[in-house]
């Protein structure tokens, strides 16, 4: 079913002393296919040829070299931290997407996703609607969160600000994935 | 160093409860105690655990405050007044349930095919005294986030809760792993040990009546995970708002995260959780982590490789949520799993076994019997489960499984021309993923016999029904390696020449300007009373005793503490510098905090922000008020393989505080280590002479204490 762990120390009781969950682990390292450029993405044109390549999943790290090979990419500010976009578009399943680097060189993604937290929905109904625009949101009433998803990162950088003075005893964040969970 | 004198976080609009809940606390406090002097009922449970070896407790840190009283033992639990076929009996109506040592050690397989490498703890959950009385988590839904579950399983099907599950992937309501691009197996293992139906084929879950859900969210569709759906997943949406309990063997950990609610929907939907379930929370139960020994995937711990974990549960900020179960995992000798997962965030251990790769059942430890003669370990059986059904698909599958044991091909037989697994509907797994669900289970038997208690009173309970395992173990040598290690778990670390000693450290080794630290401090007794370890939490849960507890609770319901709790907001109290003496290569006191408030510790936590600081080479401990030392971080740890040098708001949380007293002066140090290590330096920002900080590096300190 899954491939044993190559790279494995035989410092282990042998190297047949596998963990499951290190090969269900693996079995997820083995998901190169994940592409952007499938997705329906716009790269920077020097980024296209590694984005075919399955190099820029979430939580690579780009090495100093590496991120300048890439040119000049568009510079984003978000809550204060810079970021340089690799790709903006539309995810396979129809989600707008943008792909960014931090400043470690590490590839995170967003959906364009505004979460509001600690704040009761209505609250955000009443007093955030404006900012709200042009979002799809949905409403967690029990959990006193909303999430807005904004068709373009900028709309997204914006609304932000708008919230955060709209509401400011809410917790409002842009959040970045920089690494999916595994499996333990 | 820098001395700041303010509260940490702020004000408590609750302080004139803080003496009654002080005195709630004295008293369940003895009740832990009690509980683990008594042991668990089970004749397979070392029930003298904390009384075996006391000369391996760590020297009585100061006065507990408050201080224990007396405290009556849980009455009995009633009589059973289950009906049916299965009524009031355990496990033995199950095949395969001589395999589930989990569930009883002492009538297992295992235990009549003993192999000293594999076996000797005889640890188990003790259920078996519950299930007799009928509790068996009836009127409980348990949601499985993960891969999927396989509901139609002949083992699942009849706890199959369909409107508690979404597949992410495929749309609709049927989490069928099948149904998914990864076919993964994991969820369905996972739901098995929780919730396998007791029906006289195949195994039998801890919980056997509880109600069943999946969420197929962790899969290697990234598209899957939105915060949208990790929001509905996580108590947002209907569907999983039905749930009493979510069990999460799952995680992150690579690079330091931003700990913070604006910058994870985690973060955002479990503090959502505390007002689920009729204001009383929804109940997680999350994986700490398989990375002890780690080799892989950017956990490297390089060529000191199981001398230390040199990862941290707490990488994945969600495990800083006081309402995060954080679990570690124990295997067949009664000692933590090779794999498992240590540090100061996790709460209590369950039971995930080793590798099961010898034997037809993954009996054995894989050593010869010169080796075990000599005294080294090896491997041992793991955790018994569901698997996806068919011979094509899951865990157990022609022609070659993985672990590739007659058990997981179908081909074994116990009993002399009868096959054990002939569908290959069944398999075994291991990992904090498997022990995760062992404690859900409990949880789901506490939420049975008490419906009422709040996710704070269930993880109260499971820290006052713990026993404390592997005594010492700080004092253990590792013999499960090919090449055993000759140093102790506990023996000091120098930080200049980032190797082991050969002496034994302790608490008073964590002093600044000390060049040697201790990088395991095994079980700590606190200042009100409690034992806490970095690796096994408050220990291993006795399902008798929590159950017990849940029905005191319930008889006594003043007991229960509200779900609601006031997160504090960070505090800064310390900008450190070269200037301001933070240095490599020795340990730094970087703060002293003065706390002026009065109230009851559940965890400490510090967040730290940095600029050209090799955070692999940085380590921290806390010191509280009552004199308890713990350490939050190793001072060589995977990020030396990441290379960080920069890092915003990495948090850090330690409960080997909880029950003492927030007041008086909090001690923040920095333990850093030599920034080469393995013949290379651990960030780009690690200085020439492997000492001095650079001119530019600063380290920002923030802390807070949340309150009971």
């Amino acid at each position: 079913m899954i491939a044993p762990t190559p790279h494995r120390r035989p410092t282990l009781l042998g190297a047949h002393m596998l963990h499951l969950h290190h090969l269900v682990h693996d079995a997820f390292l083995g998901i190169a296919a994940f592409t952007l450029a499938a997705a329906g993405l716009v790269f920077a044109p020097q980024a296209a040829a590694q984005a075919a390549s399955g190099s820029f999943s979430v939580g690579h790290r780009l090495s100093g070299e590496q991120v300048q090979a890439l040119g000049k990419l568009q510079q984003v500010e978000i809550d204060g931290r810079p970021f340089q976009v690799l790709s903006t578009g539309t995810a396979a399943n129809g989600l707008p997407l943008t792909t960014l680097i931090n400043r470690s060189g590490v590839i995170g993604q967003t959906y364009h996703e505004l979460v509001i937290a600690n704040q009761p929905t209505a609250n955000v109904r009443q007093r955030a609607a404006a900012a709200l625009t042009g979002a799809q949101v949905k409403y967690y009433d029990q959990t006193d969160i909303t999430i807005a998803r904004f068709p373009a990162l900028a709309q997204a950088i914006t609304a932000l600000t708008r919230i955060r003075a709209a509401l400011p005893e809410a917790k409002v964040g842009l959040p970045i994935t920089f690494e999916k969970p595994r499996l333990r | 160093m820098k001395s700041t004198s303010f509260a940490l976080g702020s004000p408590v609009s609750v302080r004139h409860r803080v003496s009654a809940k002080r005195a709630a606390l004295a008293l369940l406090s003895c009740t832990a105690l009690l509980l683990s002097a008594c042991g668990g009922g089970n004749s397979a449970t070392p029930s003298a655990a904390l009384t075996s070896d006391p000369t391996a407790l760590p020297q009585p840190q100061p006065q507990p405050q408050p201080q224990p009283q007396p405290q009556p033992q849980p009455e009995p639990i009633s009589t059973c007044t289950e009906t049916g076929a299965y009524a009031c009996r355990s496990g033995e109506t199950e095949p395969l349930y001589t395999f589930q040592w989990a569930l009883n050690y002492a009538k297992s397989f295992f235990q009549t095919n003993a192999d000293g490498g594999a076996y000797g703890g005889g640890f188990d959950l003790n259920v078996e005294p519950v299930h007799r009385l009928g509790i068996k988590g009836e009127g409980v839904h348990v949601l499985v986030i993960d891969t999927g579950v396989d509901l139609k399983h002949e083992d699942l099907k009849d706890n199959a809760d369909y409107s508690m599950s979404y597949n992410f992937e495929a749309g609709g309501n049927d989490p069928d792993p099948m149904l998914t691009s990864d076919r993964n197996p994991h969820g369905t293992n996972v739901a098995g040990i929780i919730g396998a139906a007791q029906n006289g084929i195949g195994v039998m879950g801890i919980a056997p009546k509880v109600k069943l859900g999946g969420a197929t969210l962790i899969i290697r569709s990234e598209e899957v995970q939105t915060s949208q759906n990790v929001i509905d997943a996580l108590g947002g949406a209907g569907w999983s708002q039905k749930a009493h309990v979510i069990n999460g063997s799952f995680g992150t950990g690579t690079d330091p995260e931003i700990y913070s609610i604006e910058d994870s929907p985690s973060i955002a939907a479990l503090r959502g959780l505390k007002s689920l379930r009729g204001q009383k929370g929804t109940v997680f139960v999350k994986a700490a982590g398989n990375a002890f020994d780690s080799q892989d995937d950017g956990l490297e711990c390089g060529s000191l490789q199981g001398a230390y974990d040199c990862t941290n549960p707490a990488n994945d900020s969600s495990t800083l949520e006081p309402n995060v179960i954080v679990t570690a995992a124990l295997n067949a000798k009664g000692q933590a799993s090779s794999y498992s997962s240590a540090g100061s965030v996790v709460w209590i251990t369950g039971l995930g076994g080793e590798h099961g790769q010898g034997g037809r059942y993954g009996e054995r430890s894989g050593r010869t019997a010169a080796e075990l003669a000599a005294g080294a370990t090896g491997s041992g059986p793991t955790i018994f489960s569901t698997d996806i059904r068919g011979c094509s698909a899951g865990y157990s599958q022609k022609p070659e499984p993985e672990p590739n044991t007659d058990f997981m091909r179908g081909d074994s037989e116990l009993m002399t021309g009868v096959k054990d697994n002939p569908n290959c509907d069944y398999s075994y797994m291991n990992g904090t993923s498997a022990a995760t669900p062992t404690i859900t289970g409990v949880v789901a038997l506490m939420l049975s016999a008490n419906p009422e208690l709040s996710w704070r009173d269930v993880r109260d309970i499971l820290r006052l029904s713990a026993r404390a395992v592997d005594m010492g173990y700080e004092r253990r040598i590792r013999k499960d390696l090919d090449v055993p290690l000759d140093k102790p778990y506990g023996a000091r670390f120098d930080l200049t020449t980032n190797s082991f000693t050969t002496a034994l450290g302790d608490k008073g080794d964590i002093t600044a300007g000390a060049r040697q630290v201790p990088m395991e401090l095994g079980w700590v007794r606190n200042g009100a009373g409690l034992v806490h370890s970095n690796w096994y939490g408050f220990g291993l849960p006795d399902a008798a005793k929590a159950v017990e507890l849940a029905q005191l609770y319930k008889k006594e319901p003043q007991r229960s503490r509200s779900s609601a709790q006031i997160v504090p907001s960070f505090k800064r109290v310390a900008v450190a510098s070269s200037t301001s003496g933070l240095a490599y290569q020795k340990v730094t006191l970087l703060a002293a905090v003065s706390d002026s408030t009065d109230q009851i510790v559940d965890e400490f936590q510090l967040r730290l922000t940095g600029e050209a600081i090799c955070l692999g080479s940085l380590g921290i401990a806390v010191e509280s008020p009552a004199g308890t030392m713990s350490l939050l971080k190793m001072p060589l740890d995977h990020f030396y393989h990441r290379e960080v040098a920069d890092f915003e708001k990495y948090g850090l949380g330690s409960y080997a505080f909880y029950g003492e007293s927030t007041k008086g002066t909090w001690k923040i140090y920095a333990l850093a280590s030599n920034p080469e290590f393995d013949g290379r330096p651990t960030c780009g920002a690690a200085p020439a002479d492997g000492m001095t900080l650079p001119a530019s590096a600063s380290l920002v300190v923030e802390a807070r204490t949340i309150s009971q």
